[in-house]
């Protein structure tokens, strides 16, 4: 056979190997693998999981925790990072709606489309907000899922050498047990008095000084200086 | 899937095993036989069922280092003939026969042979567990299933188009292609018709033209303990020729780590969709095989490992999967 064309039909093969596209991530929450909770320390009854990846270079963990200024915006601030739901890639058959909300959280996204962006070892990330839920939006298109987590005030953001997308064909689960390692829980607190060995609390927003507050410091300074 | 199994069971007749290698004792056939399995246009996963009839059978001490075994009797075997393939660089190599515990605690562990004299087997690696060493074992020894034996009999393949990977334990591919005669490896050139194909493990069929497998073998009488290793795509199946495989109370539920490894079945349409992901997990009636909503699977759930299919597994830490023979009572 031409040696030339041998290679085109070749070339051809591997790419219907590599077309697949059938990697699957699983997650779940319970006793036996730890349950996010909120700042105070209860198991959370609204809210769910975001679980994905960042399209091009990951933001660092400083760029995320910065975030925690105004949970409110958190979501579409990661999305303006570059944010992906492995449940917003074309073809993926997300888990049941409120599969990944609380209070129960177990469930499979399958046929997870690979490739592109999303390629083998891929860092994921588990994002929990304590309020709203994920708004499935048009698969391809994040910017349809602006919405997702409306109201929430506290959230967690959870990274681990665990999570990295599994060859295809394949799958992984994240779990929070897995997450106990230095810099693996970048927003929240693991460990809390009173919660299961691999809970993870959520944070409450941190807000940035108030241009009203800051007038009113302005102002105090003012009178201070005047009565001298 | 079309999978017609054309068990031609020859039953349980204790066929001489051949002369070729001369030894005296225990070579015996049991039930032997053949399966169609079919690759459909696009990708899909084939695990055969059957593996080549033992060339011996006995008893055997294991040295205290593990590396040699030597049996009872003195099997007269011809030198080198379970030796490992010894190709020039870059043709890959390969072991060519295995011996295996056969009865007691580590049935079903695999050794591969390095070489052998008329009285003694070298193991490649020393033999694990360590338990083993400094012990006398039943051992069969097979020769193993390899891509050319898995292709003899089989027609649809298209030159340079009809490619397999099988995964190794490092977690590298290895990508076959068929060149109209044979298999070579992803340099295109060199002859890999000798790749290993493991019991108990398979590959991944991609083609451009409908693949017909014609795999023949005997059913392995006795128990598989098949590695399953972190960090790879392990493809998986029992070695069963004539049915699929419950999911519910499968042994893989002693194997694997709870929630965190998964199993992942796929469709045989060439598609290779997925069909459904489990795991397993103690959600408060013991340790069981859960869905993918990581609910236990009810007694009555008709989820199973497909026949001369397989499931593919990913693993967090290295482990081992212990299948128990079809034939077993």
């Amino acid at each position: 056979m031409n040696r030339i064309a041998s290679l085109i039909i070749t070339f051809i093969g591997v790419s219907c190997i590599s077309a697949s596209a059938v990697v699957t991530i699983g997650h779940t929450e319970n006793s036996a693998t730890g349950d996010f909770r909120s700042s105070g320390g209860a198991l959370l009854t609204t809210g769910g999981v975001s679980i994905g990846f960042f399209s091009g270079v990951a933001p660092s963990d400083a760029a995320i925790q910065a975030l925690s200024a105004n949970v409110g915006t958190a979501y579409s601030q990661l999305l303006g990072l570059g944010w992906v739901d492995v449940r917003n890639l074309v073809g993926t058959s997300a888990p049941a709606t409120g599969a990944w909300d609380f209070p129960t959280i177990g469930g499979t996204a399958t046929n997870v489309t690979t490739g592109g962006t999303y390629a083998l070892n891929t860092q994921l990330y588990i994002v929990a907000f304590n309020a709203g839920a994920y708004v499935a939006g048009t698969q391809g298109n994040m910017t349809t899922t602006s919405t997702s987590f409306t109201g929430s005030t506290e959230w967690a953001v959870l990274k681990d050498t665990a999570y990295k997308n599994a060859a295809d064909p394949g799958g992984v689960a994240l779990l929070l047990s897995s997450s106990s390692g230095a810099g693996e829980v970048i927003v929240g607190t693991e460990g809390g008095i009173g919660d299961n060995a691999n809970d993870v609390r959520m944070v409450s927003g941190v807000p940035e000084p108030s241009r009203a507050f800051l007038c009113m410091i302005g102002l105090v300074s003012v009178c201070i200086r005047r009565r001298r | 899937m079309k999978t017609r199994l054309a068990l031609t069971l020859l039953g349980t007749a204790l066929l001489s095993v051949p002369a070729a290698f001369g030894q005296a004792p225990a070579a015996t056939s049991g039930v032997v036989g053949f399966s169609n399995v079919s690759a459909p246009v696009g990708t899909s996963l084939v695990v055969p069922t059957l593996v080549n009839s033992s060339v011996f059978q006995g008893q055997a001490s294991v040295s205290s280092d593990g590396l040699t075994i030597t049996p009872t009797t003195a099997p007269g075997w011809t030198v080198g003939a379970f030796a490992k393939t010894s190709f020039a660089n870059p043709v890959p190599n390969y072991p060519k026969f295995y011996a295996e515990i056969v009865s007691g605690t580590y049935e079903g562990i695999l050794i591969d042979i390095d070489t052998n004299s008329t009285t003694t087997l070298t193991a490649i690696s020393p033999v694990v567990p360590v338990g083993i060493r400094g012990t006398t074992v039943q051992i069969a020894v097979r020769e193993h299933i390899t891509l050319d034996k898995i292709s003899q009999g089989a027609t649809g393949f298209t030159a340079y188009a009809t490619v397999v990977n099988t995964y190794n334990a490092n977690g590298s591919t290895s990508t076959r292609y068929y060149d109209g005669a044979g298999w070579v490896a992803d340099d295109f050139s060199s002859a890999a018709g000798h790749s290993v194909v493991y019991p108990g493990t398979g590959l991944v069929v991609s083609t451009p033209t409908s693949v017909a497998f014609a795999l023949m073998g005997e059913v392995k009488p006795t128990k598989t303990v098949v590695p399953l290793y972190a960090g790879t795509t392990n493809v998986v199946g029992t070695l069963n020729p004539a049915t699929s495989t419950l999911l519910y109370d499968n042994s893989l539920k002693a194997s694997l780590g709870q929630f965190s490894d998964v199993i992942n079945n796929y469709s045989a349409d060439g598609s290779l969709s997925n069909q459904g992901t489990y795991y397993v997990g103690d959600v408060g009636s013991g340790v069981q095989v859960l869905d993918g909503t990581f609910s236990a699977l009810a007694p009555s759930a008709t989820d199973a490992i497909p026949l001369n299919r397989g499931v593919i597994v990913n693993v967090t830490g290295d482990t081992t999967w212990t299948i128990t023979s079809p034939l077993a009572p």
